[in-house]
C-alpha cells in the first residue's frame, strides 16, 4: 500500500488537494500580512523619539497688539513645562521666527509651534488634551507632519497586520478540519470498510487527522516559498522597500513569522481531530 | 436450539433507528449459531441491509440488546468494538473495493490490518483469489474487473480472515449460477468450521437451490424461522 496515510488507504481527493491550495494562499497572505506589521513596528520603533509638534492660536485675533500680549502669557506658561524642546513664533507671512525673538519680530505674530518630547507612548492625543487644560483660552491642534502621518499609518498596519494574520491562521485552521470532512466524505465508503474490518476507530480518526495535517504543511512549505520570493521582489523594488522595510529582519521577527504555519499546523491538526472524531462518533 | 450448540449473535428486542426517524427495524428477536447458514430474504426497504448493519457494529441498537460472540455490544469500550468487528465478515451490497488499492491488497486488507505479516497475508489472499478463478487478476484494479468479478473479490476480502460471523448483503445479484454455486459452497465451507453465516437476498431461486432456513422480515418486523425446504427437482 503506496501513498497512504498511516498505512491506511485513505487519501485527501482532488477537493482535498483544491483544499490546500486555497490553505497555501491564505497562509502566505497571512505570513505577508505577518511581516507588513513587523515593517510597521520597525518603522514605530525607528521614530518613536520623534517630537510632538503643536499648533498653538491665540483667543484674541484681528488686534496685533491684544495677540503680541496673548501669546507673551502663552509664552509664559509653556515655559514653565519640563518637556517642552523649543518654540517658534509664526507670522502672518508665514515666517517662523525663533522664540525669545518674539518682542523683536516686526510683523505681526499669528501663532506659535512648540515642540515637545514624546511621552511613553509617544501618543500626541495625550499631550493635546494636557495643553488644552493648561491653555483653555487658546486653540490647540497637532502639526501632521509626513512623519507624524507615517506614524499613525504604520500603527494602523501593525494593527491590521497582526488581526489579519490571525484570522488567516485561524481560516486556514478551519479548512484544515474541512479537510478531515472531505477526506471523509471522499472515502466514506473506504472508512466504513476499514472500520468494518476493525481497523479501529482511533486508526482511522489518527489517519484522518494525519491526512489533514500533512494538507496543511504541504500549503505551509508552498506559503513560505511564496513569502520568501515576495520579500525578495521587495527588497529589489526600492519604492517599496522605503514604505516596507523588511530586509534584515531579526531572529526574533523570524521566529514570529515561523510560528505562523506552526499555529496554523497546530490548530489544523485539533479542528481535524474534532471533526473526524465527530464524523466517526458512530462507529465508536 | 440446543443451548450447546455456540451462539455467535444474538439480538433480543432490538430496534434501529437513523437519527429522529421511525424505526427501521423494531424489536427483532434473533439467533445465529455458530456454525449456521440462514437466508434473510424480504422486499426492498424492508430493513435487511439494515439488520446486517447492526450486527456488523456499524450502529448501535436504539432499543434491546445485540450480543456478538457471547458479550454484550453496549458495555464494550471502542476498542473492544474494534476487536469484534474483526472477528465478523461482511460483504456489502454495493461492494465498496478500494480502487486504489490492488486485487490483492483488497483481498488482503483484513489480514494486514489484523498484523498479519504481509507476505502470509498475501499468500494466503492470493491462495483464495484463484479458488475463487481470479488467480489472473490479483494484480489489477479493481474498478477494471466487471461487477460479477468484483462481488467476487469483496466475498474473498470477507472471508480471507474466517471470522466467526459472515455478513451478506446480496453477494450473489452479480453472478451468474455456476458463479454463484462456487461462492455458496464456500459460504458452505465456512460453516464447518463454525462460522455462523447470513445471507441477506433478493433471489428466490438462491434460495430454492441451496436449502436452509429462511429468516422474512417486513417492515423492520423479523418474522418467525422458516424450515428448509427441499430442493426442487
Amino acid at each position: 500500500m503506496s501513498g497512504r496515510a498511516r498505512g491506511l488507504p485513505l487519501g485527501p481527493g482532488v477537493f482535498g488537494r483544491l483544499l490546500a491550495l486555497a490553505m497555501a494562499v491564505l497562509l502566505y497572505l497571512a505570513m505577508l500580512a505577518l511581516v507588513l506589521a513587523v515593517g510597521a513596528d520597525r518603522r514605530l520603533t525607528a521614530t518613536a523619539s520623534l517630537p510632538v509638534v503643536v499648533a498653538i492660536e491665540p483667543a484674541a485675533s484681528g488686534d496685533a497688539g491684544r495677540v503680541r500680549a496673548e501669546l507673551q502669557l502663552i509664552l509664559l506658561r509653556l515655559r514653565a513645562m519640563p518637556d517642552l524642546l523649543a518654540v517658534a513664533v509664526d507670522t502672518e507671512h508665514e515666517q517662523a521666527w525663533p522664540e525669545p525673538w518674539l518682542a523683536s519680530v516686526a510683523a505681526p505674530p499669528v501663532r506659535l509651534t512648540a515642540s515637545f518630547a514624546p511621552d511613553g507612548a509617544g501618543e500626541a492625543s495625550t499631550r493635546l488634551a494636557v495643553l488644552a487644560a493648561a491653555l483653555p483660552e487658546a486653540r490647540v491642534r497637532e502639526v501632521v507632519d509626513e512623519v507624524a502621518a507615517g506614524q499613525d499609518w504604520a500603527r494602523e498596519l501593525r494593527f491590521a497586520g497582526v488581526a489579519l494574520g490571525a484570522v488567516l491562521v485561524l481560516a486556514v485552521a478551519a479548512m484544515a478540519g474541512a479537510a478531515a470532512r472531505l477526506t471523509c466524505r471522499h472515502c466514506r465508503n473506504t472508512v466504513e470498510v476499514l472500520i468494518g474490518l476493525g481497523a479501529g476507530v482511533m486508526r482511522v480518526t489518527r489517519a484522518m487527522e494525519g491526512v489533514a495535517v500533512r494538507l496543511t504543511i504541504e500549503a505551509t512549505l508552498l506559503a513560505a516559498a511564496a513569502v520568501l520570493a515576495s520579500l525578495l521582489l521587495v527588497t529589489r523594488l526600492p519604492a517599496l522597500e522605503a514604505r516596507l522595510p523588511v530586509t534584515g529582519l531579526g531572529a526574533a521577527e523570524l521566529v514570529l513569522l515561523a510560528t505562523v504555519p506552526l499555529l496554523a499546523a497546530l490548530l489544523g491538526a485539533l479542528s481535524a481531530r474534532l471533526v473526524a472524531s465527530r464524523q466517526l462518533r458512530v462507529y465508536a | 436450539m440446543d443451548s450447546s450448540v455456540a451462539v455467535v449473535a444474538r439480538l433480543r428486542g432490538a430496534a434501529l433507528r437513523y437519527g429522529t426517524a421511525a424505526d427501521v427495524l423494531s424489536d427483532v428477536d434473533l439467533t445465529i449459531a455458530a456454525g449456521s447458514f440462514q437466508f434473510l430474504i424480504g422486499p426492498s426497504g424492508a430493513g435487511k441491509t439494515s439488520l446486517l448493519r447492526l450486527l456488523g457494529l456499524a450502529h448501535r441498537p436504539s432499543a434491546g440488546s445485540v450480543v456478538l460472540f457471547g458479550r454484550d455490544v453496549a458495555a464494550l469500550s471502542t476498542e473492544q468494538r474494534d476487536r469484534l468487528r474483526r472477528r465478523i465478515g461482511f460483504i456489502y451490497q454495493d461492494l465498496r473495493l478500494i480502487d486504489e488499492l490492488s486485487v490483492l491488497d483488497n483481498a488482503a486488507l483484513p489480514l494486514r490490518l489484523a498484523g498479519v505479516e504481509d507476505a502470509k497475508a498475501t499468500g494466503h489472499a492470493r491462495m483464495l483469489l484463484a479458488w475463487l478463478g481470479l488467480g489472473e487478476l490479483v494484480e489489477v484494479s479493481p474498478s477494471r474487473l466487471s461487477m460479477g468479478q468484483r462481488q467476487l473479490v469483496a466475498a474473498a476480502r470477507a472471508v480471507v480472515c474466517r471470522p466467526g460471523l459472515l455478513l451478506a448483503d446480496e453477494p450473489t445479484s452479480y453472478l451468474d449460477p455456476d458463479l454463484a454455486a462456487r461462492l455458496m459452497r464456500l459460504f458452505r465451507e465456512l460453516t464447518k468450521v463454525g462460522t455462523g453465516v447470513l445471507l441477506a437476498t433478493h433471489s428466490r431461486e438462491l434460495v430454492a437451490r441451496h436449502p436452509a432456513p429462511v429468516l422474512r422480515i417486513a417492515a423492520g418486523r423479523l418474522a418467525p424461522p422458516v424450515a428448509a425446504k427441499p430442493m426442487a427437482a
